[in-house]
């Protein structure tokens, strides 16, 4: 006090009086302070608001745009969702009239792609990043030394008109200039054989939704053969009941594997690739000749086919031109061309030529290129001979490649002009002839790359975007062919707005002229080896988005196994060579040699050994992190490994010799019990679970609900009180559409933020998928039925998940959803534990992401889910809440089939349908009051929503048992 | 009273013991320096703790995908061994309150470790609900009480919520009993001790017993009145835990015996761990002459008794589920017999049902080897009767898409084996700083001065 008082008296400078206000005020100037500095250093572009808002974007509120998915040559129509400038999923185009609204599991998957940040940076000039002024001097002086020199455009099949266009205007400067396209899994020999036939090579355009009978010998054409989600609309617009419940296909296949298509089949044959031509032969005797053949099967289908001339089709997926030449006498003697198969307006989804390729690699080999430009393709990897191909390329004085990636051919390549994907820039597409598509950018392109388009241009001094390009190009090709719009503005906004244009063509039809077919290749003396039977998986493809997590996580619709190729041996191989299930086998044919885990397949024939191309890319060991690591985890790659084994080199190898090197290798089986039948090792014989129905049609035809596993009405404990509101949402599965795709289980994972987990977590039969498809082996007396049944919370009215969760962090809403409140959520996994359906899911773990920029691809309307705590199929709660409030602002009610989950959205078949179960005239009201409708376990009482419609096979018979 | 014992019964504490000597026997262990045998037990039981709670922080801090579980088997080595620590405290309470009623004087030498057991067992079951959960630090949300969450409150449906009520109910109880009737002993054990520090314990935990009549007298009506309260709990805590299974729908879970089948069970389990724990301590601590064959001998029959029990349940289960036509019951208990967890289902019959019936025989009964290498039996046993209940019923219910099977991680077997180091750890402290036998309940029931003889 004193002292104080002395101080007020001094003329000293007070000594800052430091009380508890000047403090916080100090501390928040400090960290304001602090804040505002460190945002100042942050590299930020274009933060600011929109000073003019563009007219269709509210933050919040996603936009639509059509446009056309590349994941492969098909080039479906989708739809892109735009959200804050961020495209984050893709949807398929309902008006297109090739796709037809569908998109498959890679067409799901491409959105992730586009957030790759491993995709490349910029221009690269042997090896190094290079700017594109500098690149394209480079380029243009290399060009001019080698103008007269023989020079090739390497690519894979392009769609694009404009492309092709811009190319072959680019080749006109040099004198010796040729564009050569290939397919990896090439199906040129049909392409030939037509060439043959009909004078014109082209890839006839296949009409599933004609085709009343269908024989296919190895074609996957649900799977992955042309242009699967357009056949697998047109093929189950057949096999659809509720539509034409007195019409169903008939379908036949002859395939040496298990293919998605094969388990779809009425009837499926396993047969060796040697014996195609044997059955196409007889098939074909018969219908010309009237000549009972040996094999009774043979004739009954031959009488089939000529019951329904002009409504069968007969499809061979082997890429062999007396196969295709036998196929086409067969369809011409069927009347089917000018029916079911279209060669007026051909597809034009694959191009490519076997011929052209072999003359470019005998002139790669004999060192005659002055320069090649590699495009859509990866010839170093996919050619039989790729490693050799490729250091062949170094003796070409120019080598540019156009690839996205660093990828196998880019390595080998002068320089790289990286090509924006396929949602990053304008494009356009022929798909058919007399569809055109447009590509519409969705975003800008993330790093510095120019289409194929730009890069030609300003190598032929043309300052024209790819955009001017293709508009150009469509105002005077396209356009003057079509009268239908005034203006070439209008026609070319309805186009983008639309996403494609459909011009009438005038092609005359063709003369069929007999071919002699080449000369019968001699059977080898097959004793010891095996035929190697070389396939696409529906996720990776031909190693196109081997580099997509999605995809490779993506379960095998028939093995259920995810992230590797194997060789699928059958189970007579195993027993004969002792091999077990991820036996490492040495596959060989001289000095080829590959090391592959064994999977035995049923339905494999026993002379075959069917290995997946597409896996052992490079730039797939950047998987090494993905997935948790924790004292026991197994890294899905090894740092220097890539996901499974390229097989390529095995393209042109008919027969291989398997022996057992010792070792063994897992695998990630999801599905570990892969029948309905109860074990017979427990002393069950033919008892089946009944939680699958199925009938044949001829059944079906005679009483409607055939096959019913009902198990009549259950008493309940208690009387039901109705829920205040006069919605129900519910979900019906027509099992007999589904084929088993897994598009549903991508696009899912789009929607609802799922995240990857890694090779490791999916052996443990821990995947996070909301959705999966049960696939089930039922063998009958020699006959394998193959089942899929998707399965997805129930949404149950008596919940045993809500009941026993004990902080009621799952609950039932109003509208008759079951829903998880993840932040309430303890994980104790009692619901999981007690859910009959097993579809709820835990985070066993924070799962990053494997690329930072993939986070853009969150659904911003969906949770990310916290590590410990479950989650589950919430029927897309938040696409229902987004029309229910557009529905409120429009002062309207919500109409039947506006809302669409993810699952349900694209399906190429449209096995599923959404709606509400208490309006009486809503689709799926009726669907499930159908004499087909069941519930799954319906017998335990937990009145799921969701109502799954009997599968119908066109079979006299269905070998249905029940327990 | 009579004061003359049947010579057909044998005395309930051998060597003919003064009051004094009962006194120095069961104190002295307490006032000595620490022996090594100790610091070899509890350093070692430590240890085990140790590596028990690395498993643990790890499984913590990096997720419960440390453990084998999957989409299919969501509980395995955690719930299985909840309800193993939870059966093994039953022995506990069923010593203290249900013997202490029936006036079942055997009791005495036993029933103070037996509770200490059963403490200790319920605290390793509770670290378990704690640890099984995905996200631990919010485990209190299962606790109803007023908050600023809405305010949100449990589901009072769920049997876990019930769980949480009755093995609460349970700890407490057992450990006011327990507390209570150590009373006499701390004011014993305050009246000998020289240390000052041990002196000042003693003596707050005596609550300022005076031996009086009075005391004595209001302390066997609390006593009492504590027993009748804690007699229910015996059959009431593993009624409710048998409930998180048998309100389920899971074929094999789904099962009205559970009830009397679990608390048979754990009493059965408890007495082999009490028989396990005494025979070692008696032996070590040498209270040979306080924890006699005879109540050794007992105990196997109430084994036998129990076994019987849950013999009988498990041919139910299987007759049930043959005999209802219910094709996925019926098919789990195929499964579990015959199915890929076979072995650990004769595992189960062999510890469970096989092994005890040697307690037939009088001469193994009182053959302390054999005894304890049965006890040990029917506890592996014991812990893979709820392997096979939980595990193998998971494995493979509904859908046979989503069949699957289990493994357990090493992190896991490490947290069961933490779990033993947990509750020896706090059983080896609890030998050297309480009583092990209840000093004035053993008092009462010496031979000593009933045939008339003075010492």
């Amino acid at each position: 006090m004193k002292q104080n008082e002395e101080k007020n008296f001094t003329n000293e400078t007070p000594r800052m009086h430091f009380d508890r206000r000047s403090f916080l005020k100090l501390s928040g100037f400090g960290l304001t302070g602090a804040i505002l500095s460190s945002c100042s250093g942050g590299k930020v572009d274009k933060a600011i608001p929109l000073l003019i808002k563009p007219e269709e974007i509210t933050p919040g509120v996603s936009n639509w745009y059509a446009s056309t998915c590349h994941g492969c040559t098909a080039n479906c129509g989708v739809t892109v969702k735009s959200r804050d400038g961020r495209p984050i999923k893709i949807e398929g185009n309902k008006l297109h009239p090739v796709s037809k609204g569908g998109v498959c599991a890679v067409g799901h998957a491409q959105i992730l792609s586009l957030y790759d940040s491993h995709r490349l940076k910029g221009a690269l000039n042997n090896g190094d990043l290079t700017s594109w002024e500098n690149l394209d001097t480079t380029i243009k002086n290399k060009l001019e030394d080698i103008k007269d020199k023989k020079i090739y455009f390497l690519s894979g099949t392009i769609a694009s008109p404009t492309t092709r266009n811009t190319i072959n205007n680019f080749l006109k400067q040099f004198p010796n200039s040729k564009l050569v396209e290939y397919d990896a899994m090439s199906v040129s020999a049909i392409l030939d054989a037509h060439k043959e036939n009909f004078g014109a090579r082209v890839l006839p355009r296949y009409k599933f939704e004609k085709a009343e009978v269908v024989v296919s010998i190895d074609a996957d054409f649900l799977g992955s053969w042309i242009s699967p989600i357009e056949f697998t609309a047109g093929y189950t617009s057949l096999r659809s009941l509720e539509n034409n419940p007195n019409q169903f296909s008939y379908h036949v296949q002859f395939e040496s594997r298990l293919s998605l298509t094969g388990s779809n089949a009425d009837k499926r044959i396993s047969v060796a690739p040697q014996e195609y031509e044997e059955i196409l032969t007889s098939i074909l005797e018969n219908i010309q000749t009237n000549k009972k053949q040996k094999n009774k099967f043979i004739n009954s289908l031959a009488e089939k086919l000529k019951e329904h001339k002009g409504k069968s089709l007969v499809v061979c997926g082997v890429n062999d031109l007396r196969l295709q030449l036998l196929t086409n006498s067969i369809n011409y003697i069927l009347g089917n061309y000018g029916a079911t198969i279209d060669i007026a307006s051909p597809s034009k989804q694959l191009n490519g030529s076997d011929e052209d390729l072999e003359i470019l690699k005998n002139d790669v080999a004999n060192k005659n290129v002055g320069a090649i430009f590699i495009a859509n393709s990866n010839p170093v990897y996919d050619f039989e001979n790729g490693n050799e191909f490729g250091k062949q390329l170094k003796n070409i004085p120019l080598v540019v490649s156009f690839a996205s990636y660093n990828d196998e051919t880019a390595e080998f390549s002068n320089y790289v002009c990286p090509t924006p994907h396929g949602l990053e820039s304008w494009n356009d597409s022929q798909i058919v002839d007399g569809v055109f598509t447009i590509t519409q950018p969705l975003i800008n392109p993330q790093d510095d790359t120019r289409t194929i388009i730009e890069s030609l241009n300003s190598w032929t001094n043309k300052k024209e975007t790819s955009y001017d390009s293709i508009k150009n190009y469509w105002k005077s090709e396209i356009y003057s062919k079509t009268s239908t719009a005034p203006t070439f503005e209008k026609f070319w906004n309805k186009t983008v707005h639309d996403g494609f244009a459909e011009i009438k063509n005038n092609n005359s039809v063709r003369n069929f002229t007999n071919s002699n077919p080449p000369q019968k290749k001699s059977i080898k003396n097959i004793n010891g080896e095996f035929a190697l039977v070389l396939y696409e998986k529906i996720s990776i493809r031909n190693g196109q988005n081997a580099l997509n997590p999605w995809l490779q996580e993506l379960q095998d619709p028939i093995t259920k196994i995810s992230w590797d190729n194997y060789a699928s041996i059958s189970r007579k191989t195993a027993e004969t060579l002792d091999i077990n299930e991820e036996d490492v086998l040495l596959i060989e044919n001289g000095n080829l040699q590959i090391e592959l885990p064994a999977h035995i397949q049923i339905g494999q024939n026993e002379n075959t050994i069917a290995i997946a191309v597409g896996y052992g890319r490079k730039g797939t060991n950047r998987f090494t992190d993905i997935g948790p690591e924790w004292f026991q985890s197994v890294k899905t790659v090894e740092k220097n490994e890539f996901v499974g084994k390229n097989i390529f080199p095995f393209l042109k190898t008919e027969f291989v010799k398997i022996s057992k090197t010792g070792k063994t290798r897992t695998l990630a089986n999801s599905q570990e019990y892969n029948s309905l039948q109860l074990p017979k090792e427990l002393g069950y014989k033919k008892e089946e679970r009944a939680i699958f129905q199925k009938t044949s049609f001829d059944e079906y035809k005679k009483d409607q609900s055939s096959g019913s596993i009902h198990h009549g009405e259950l008493l309940s404990l208690w009387t039901e009180t109705p829920r205040g509101s006069d919605i129900h949402w519910g979900l019906s599965i027509d099992l007999t559409k589904c084929i088993g795709c897994s598009a549903c289980i991508v696009s899912c994972q789009a929607e609802n933020n799922i995240p990857v987990v890694g090779k490791d977590e999916m052996h443990r039969d821990r995947d996070l998928h909301w959705i999966r498809i049960d696939r089930y082996y039922n063998e009958y007396e020699n006959e394998l039925d193959v089942l899929f049944q998707p399965m997805l919370c129930q949404h149950c009215g008596n919940a045993p998940c809500e009941t026993v969760c004990p902080v009621l962090a799952t609950v039932h809403s109003e509208e008759g959803l079951n829903q998880q409140a993840y932040n309430r959520c303890v994980g104790t996994r009692y619901c999981a534990n007690n859910c009959p359906y097993k579809v709820r899911r835990f985070n066993w773990f924070e799962y990053e992401h494997n690329d930072d920029r993939e986070k853009l691809v969150l659904n911003p309307d969906v949770t990310v889910r916290e590590r410990g705590v479950i989650e589950k199929c919430s029927m897309c709660i938040q696409r229902i809440q987004e029309i229910k409030i557009l529905a409120k602002k429009e002062g309207r009610k919500i109409s039947d089939g506006e809302i669409e989950p993810a699952c349900a959205q694209s399906c190429p078949s449209q096995a599923f349908v959404f709606g509400n179960l208490k309006d009486e005239k809503s689709k799926i009201s009726k669907l499930s009051k159908e004499k087909r409708a069941y519930h799954v376990l319906e017998e335990i009482g937990v009145k799921p929503s969701l109502t799954y419609l009997t599968r119908v096979k066109n079979r006299e018979k269905e070998t249905t048992q029940h327990g | 009273m009579d004061n003359k014992y049947s010579i057909l019964r044998e005395p309930l504490v051998l060597g003919n013991k003064s009051i004094a000597e009962v006194t120095n026997d069961i104190a002295k262990p307490l006032e000595k320096k620490s022996s090594k045998l100790w610091w070899i037990c509890f350093l070692t039981s430590l240890l085990i703790l140790s590596i028990g709670m690395v498993a643990v922080t790890h499984q913590i801090s990096t997720g419960l995908g440390t453990w084998g579980l999957n989409n299919t088997i969501g509980w395995a080595f955690d719930i299985t061994t909840f309800v193993f620590w939870i059966g093994i405290g039953h022995a506990g309470t069923l010593i203290s309150a249900i013997l202490f009623l029936f006036r079942q004087k055997w009791r005495t030498s036993v029933n103070r470790s037996a509770e200490a057991m059963t403490i200790f067992a319920v605290i390793c079951a509770g670290a378990y609900i704690l640890i099984h959960m995905g996200r631990t630090y919010f485990g209190y949300w299962l606790i109803p009480y007023p908050n600023t969450r809405g305010p949100l409150w449990v589901n009072f449906r769920s049997p876990l919520v019930w769980d949480l009520f009755a093995i609460s109910t349970y700890l407490f109880t057992s450990l006011i009993f327990w507390y209570v009737g150590l009373i006499p002993d701390l004011a014993t054990l305050r009246d000998r001790t020289t240390s000052k520090i041990k002196k000042g314990f003693y003596k707050f935990f005596a609550l300022g017993w005076t031996g009086s009549n009075k005391t004595w007298h209001r302390y066997e009506t609390v006593y009492g009145l504590l027993a009748g309260l804690a007699t229910p709990l015996v059959v009431s805590v593993h009624t409710i835990v048998s409930w998180d299974f048998a309100t389920s729908i899971i074929p094999g879970w789904h099962t009205t015996i559970f009830p009397p089948y679990f608390v048979a069970g754990a009493v059965f389990s408890g007495f082999a761990m009490v028989l396990t724990l005494m025979l070692v301590v008696r032996k070590v601590l040498h209270f040979e002459d306080y924890i006699t064959l005879h109540h050794v001998e007992n105990m196997c029959k109430i084994i036998i008794l129990t076994g019987g029990i849950v013999g009988l349940a498990y041919a139910t289960e299987f007759f049930i589920a043959m005999y209802s036509g219910n094709e996925y019951e019926s098919f789990t208990f195929i499964n579990r017999a015959l199915g890929p967890m076979s072995w650990a289902y004769w595992i189960m019959v062999t510890c469970n049902i096989v092994a005890p019936q040697f307690f037939w025989i009088k001469k193994i009964r009182r053959n302390v080897v054999a005894v304890f290498i049965i006890s040990i039996f029917i506890n592996i046993g014991m812990w893979f009767e709820r392997f096979v209940i939980i595990v193998s019923s998971l494995t493979r219910d509904y859908l046979p898409s989503s069949w699957s099977s289990y493994s357990p991680t090493i992190i896991e077997i490490a947290t069961l084996i933490g779990s033993f180091g947990l509750f020896f750890t706090l059983f080896f402290l609890f030998a050297r700083f309480l009583p092990m036998i209840s000093i004035g309940e053993v008092k009462a029931v010496l031979s000593y001065g009933k045939n008339g003889e003075q010492k």
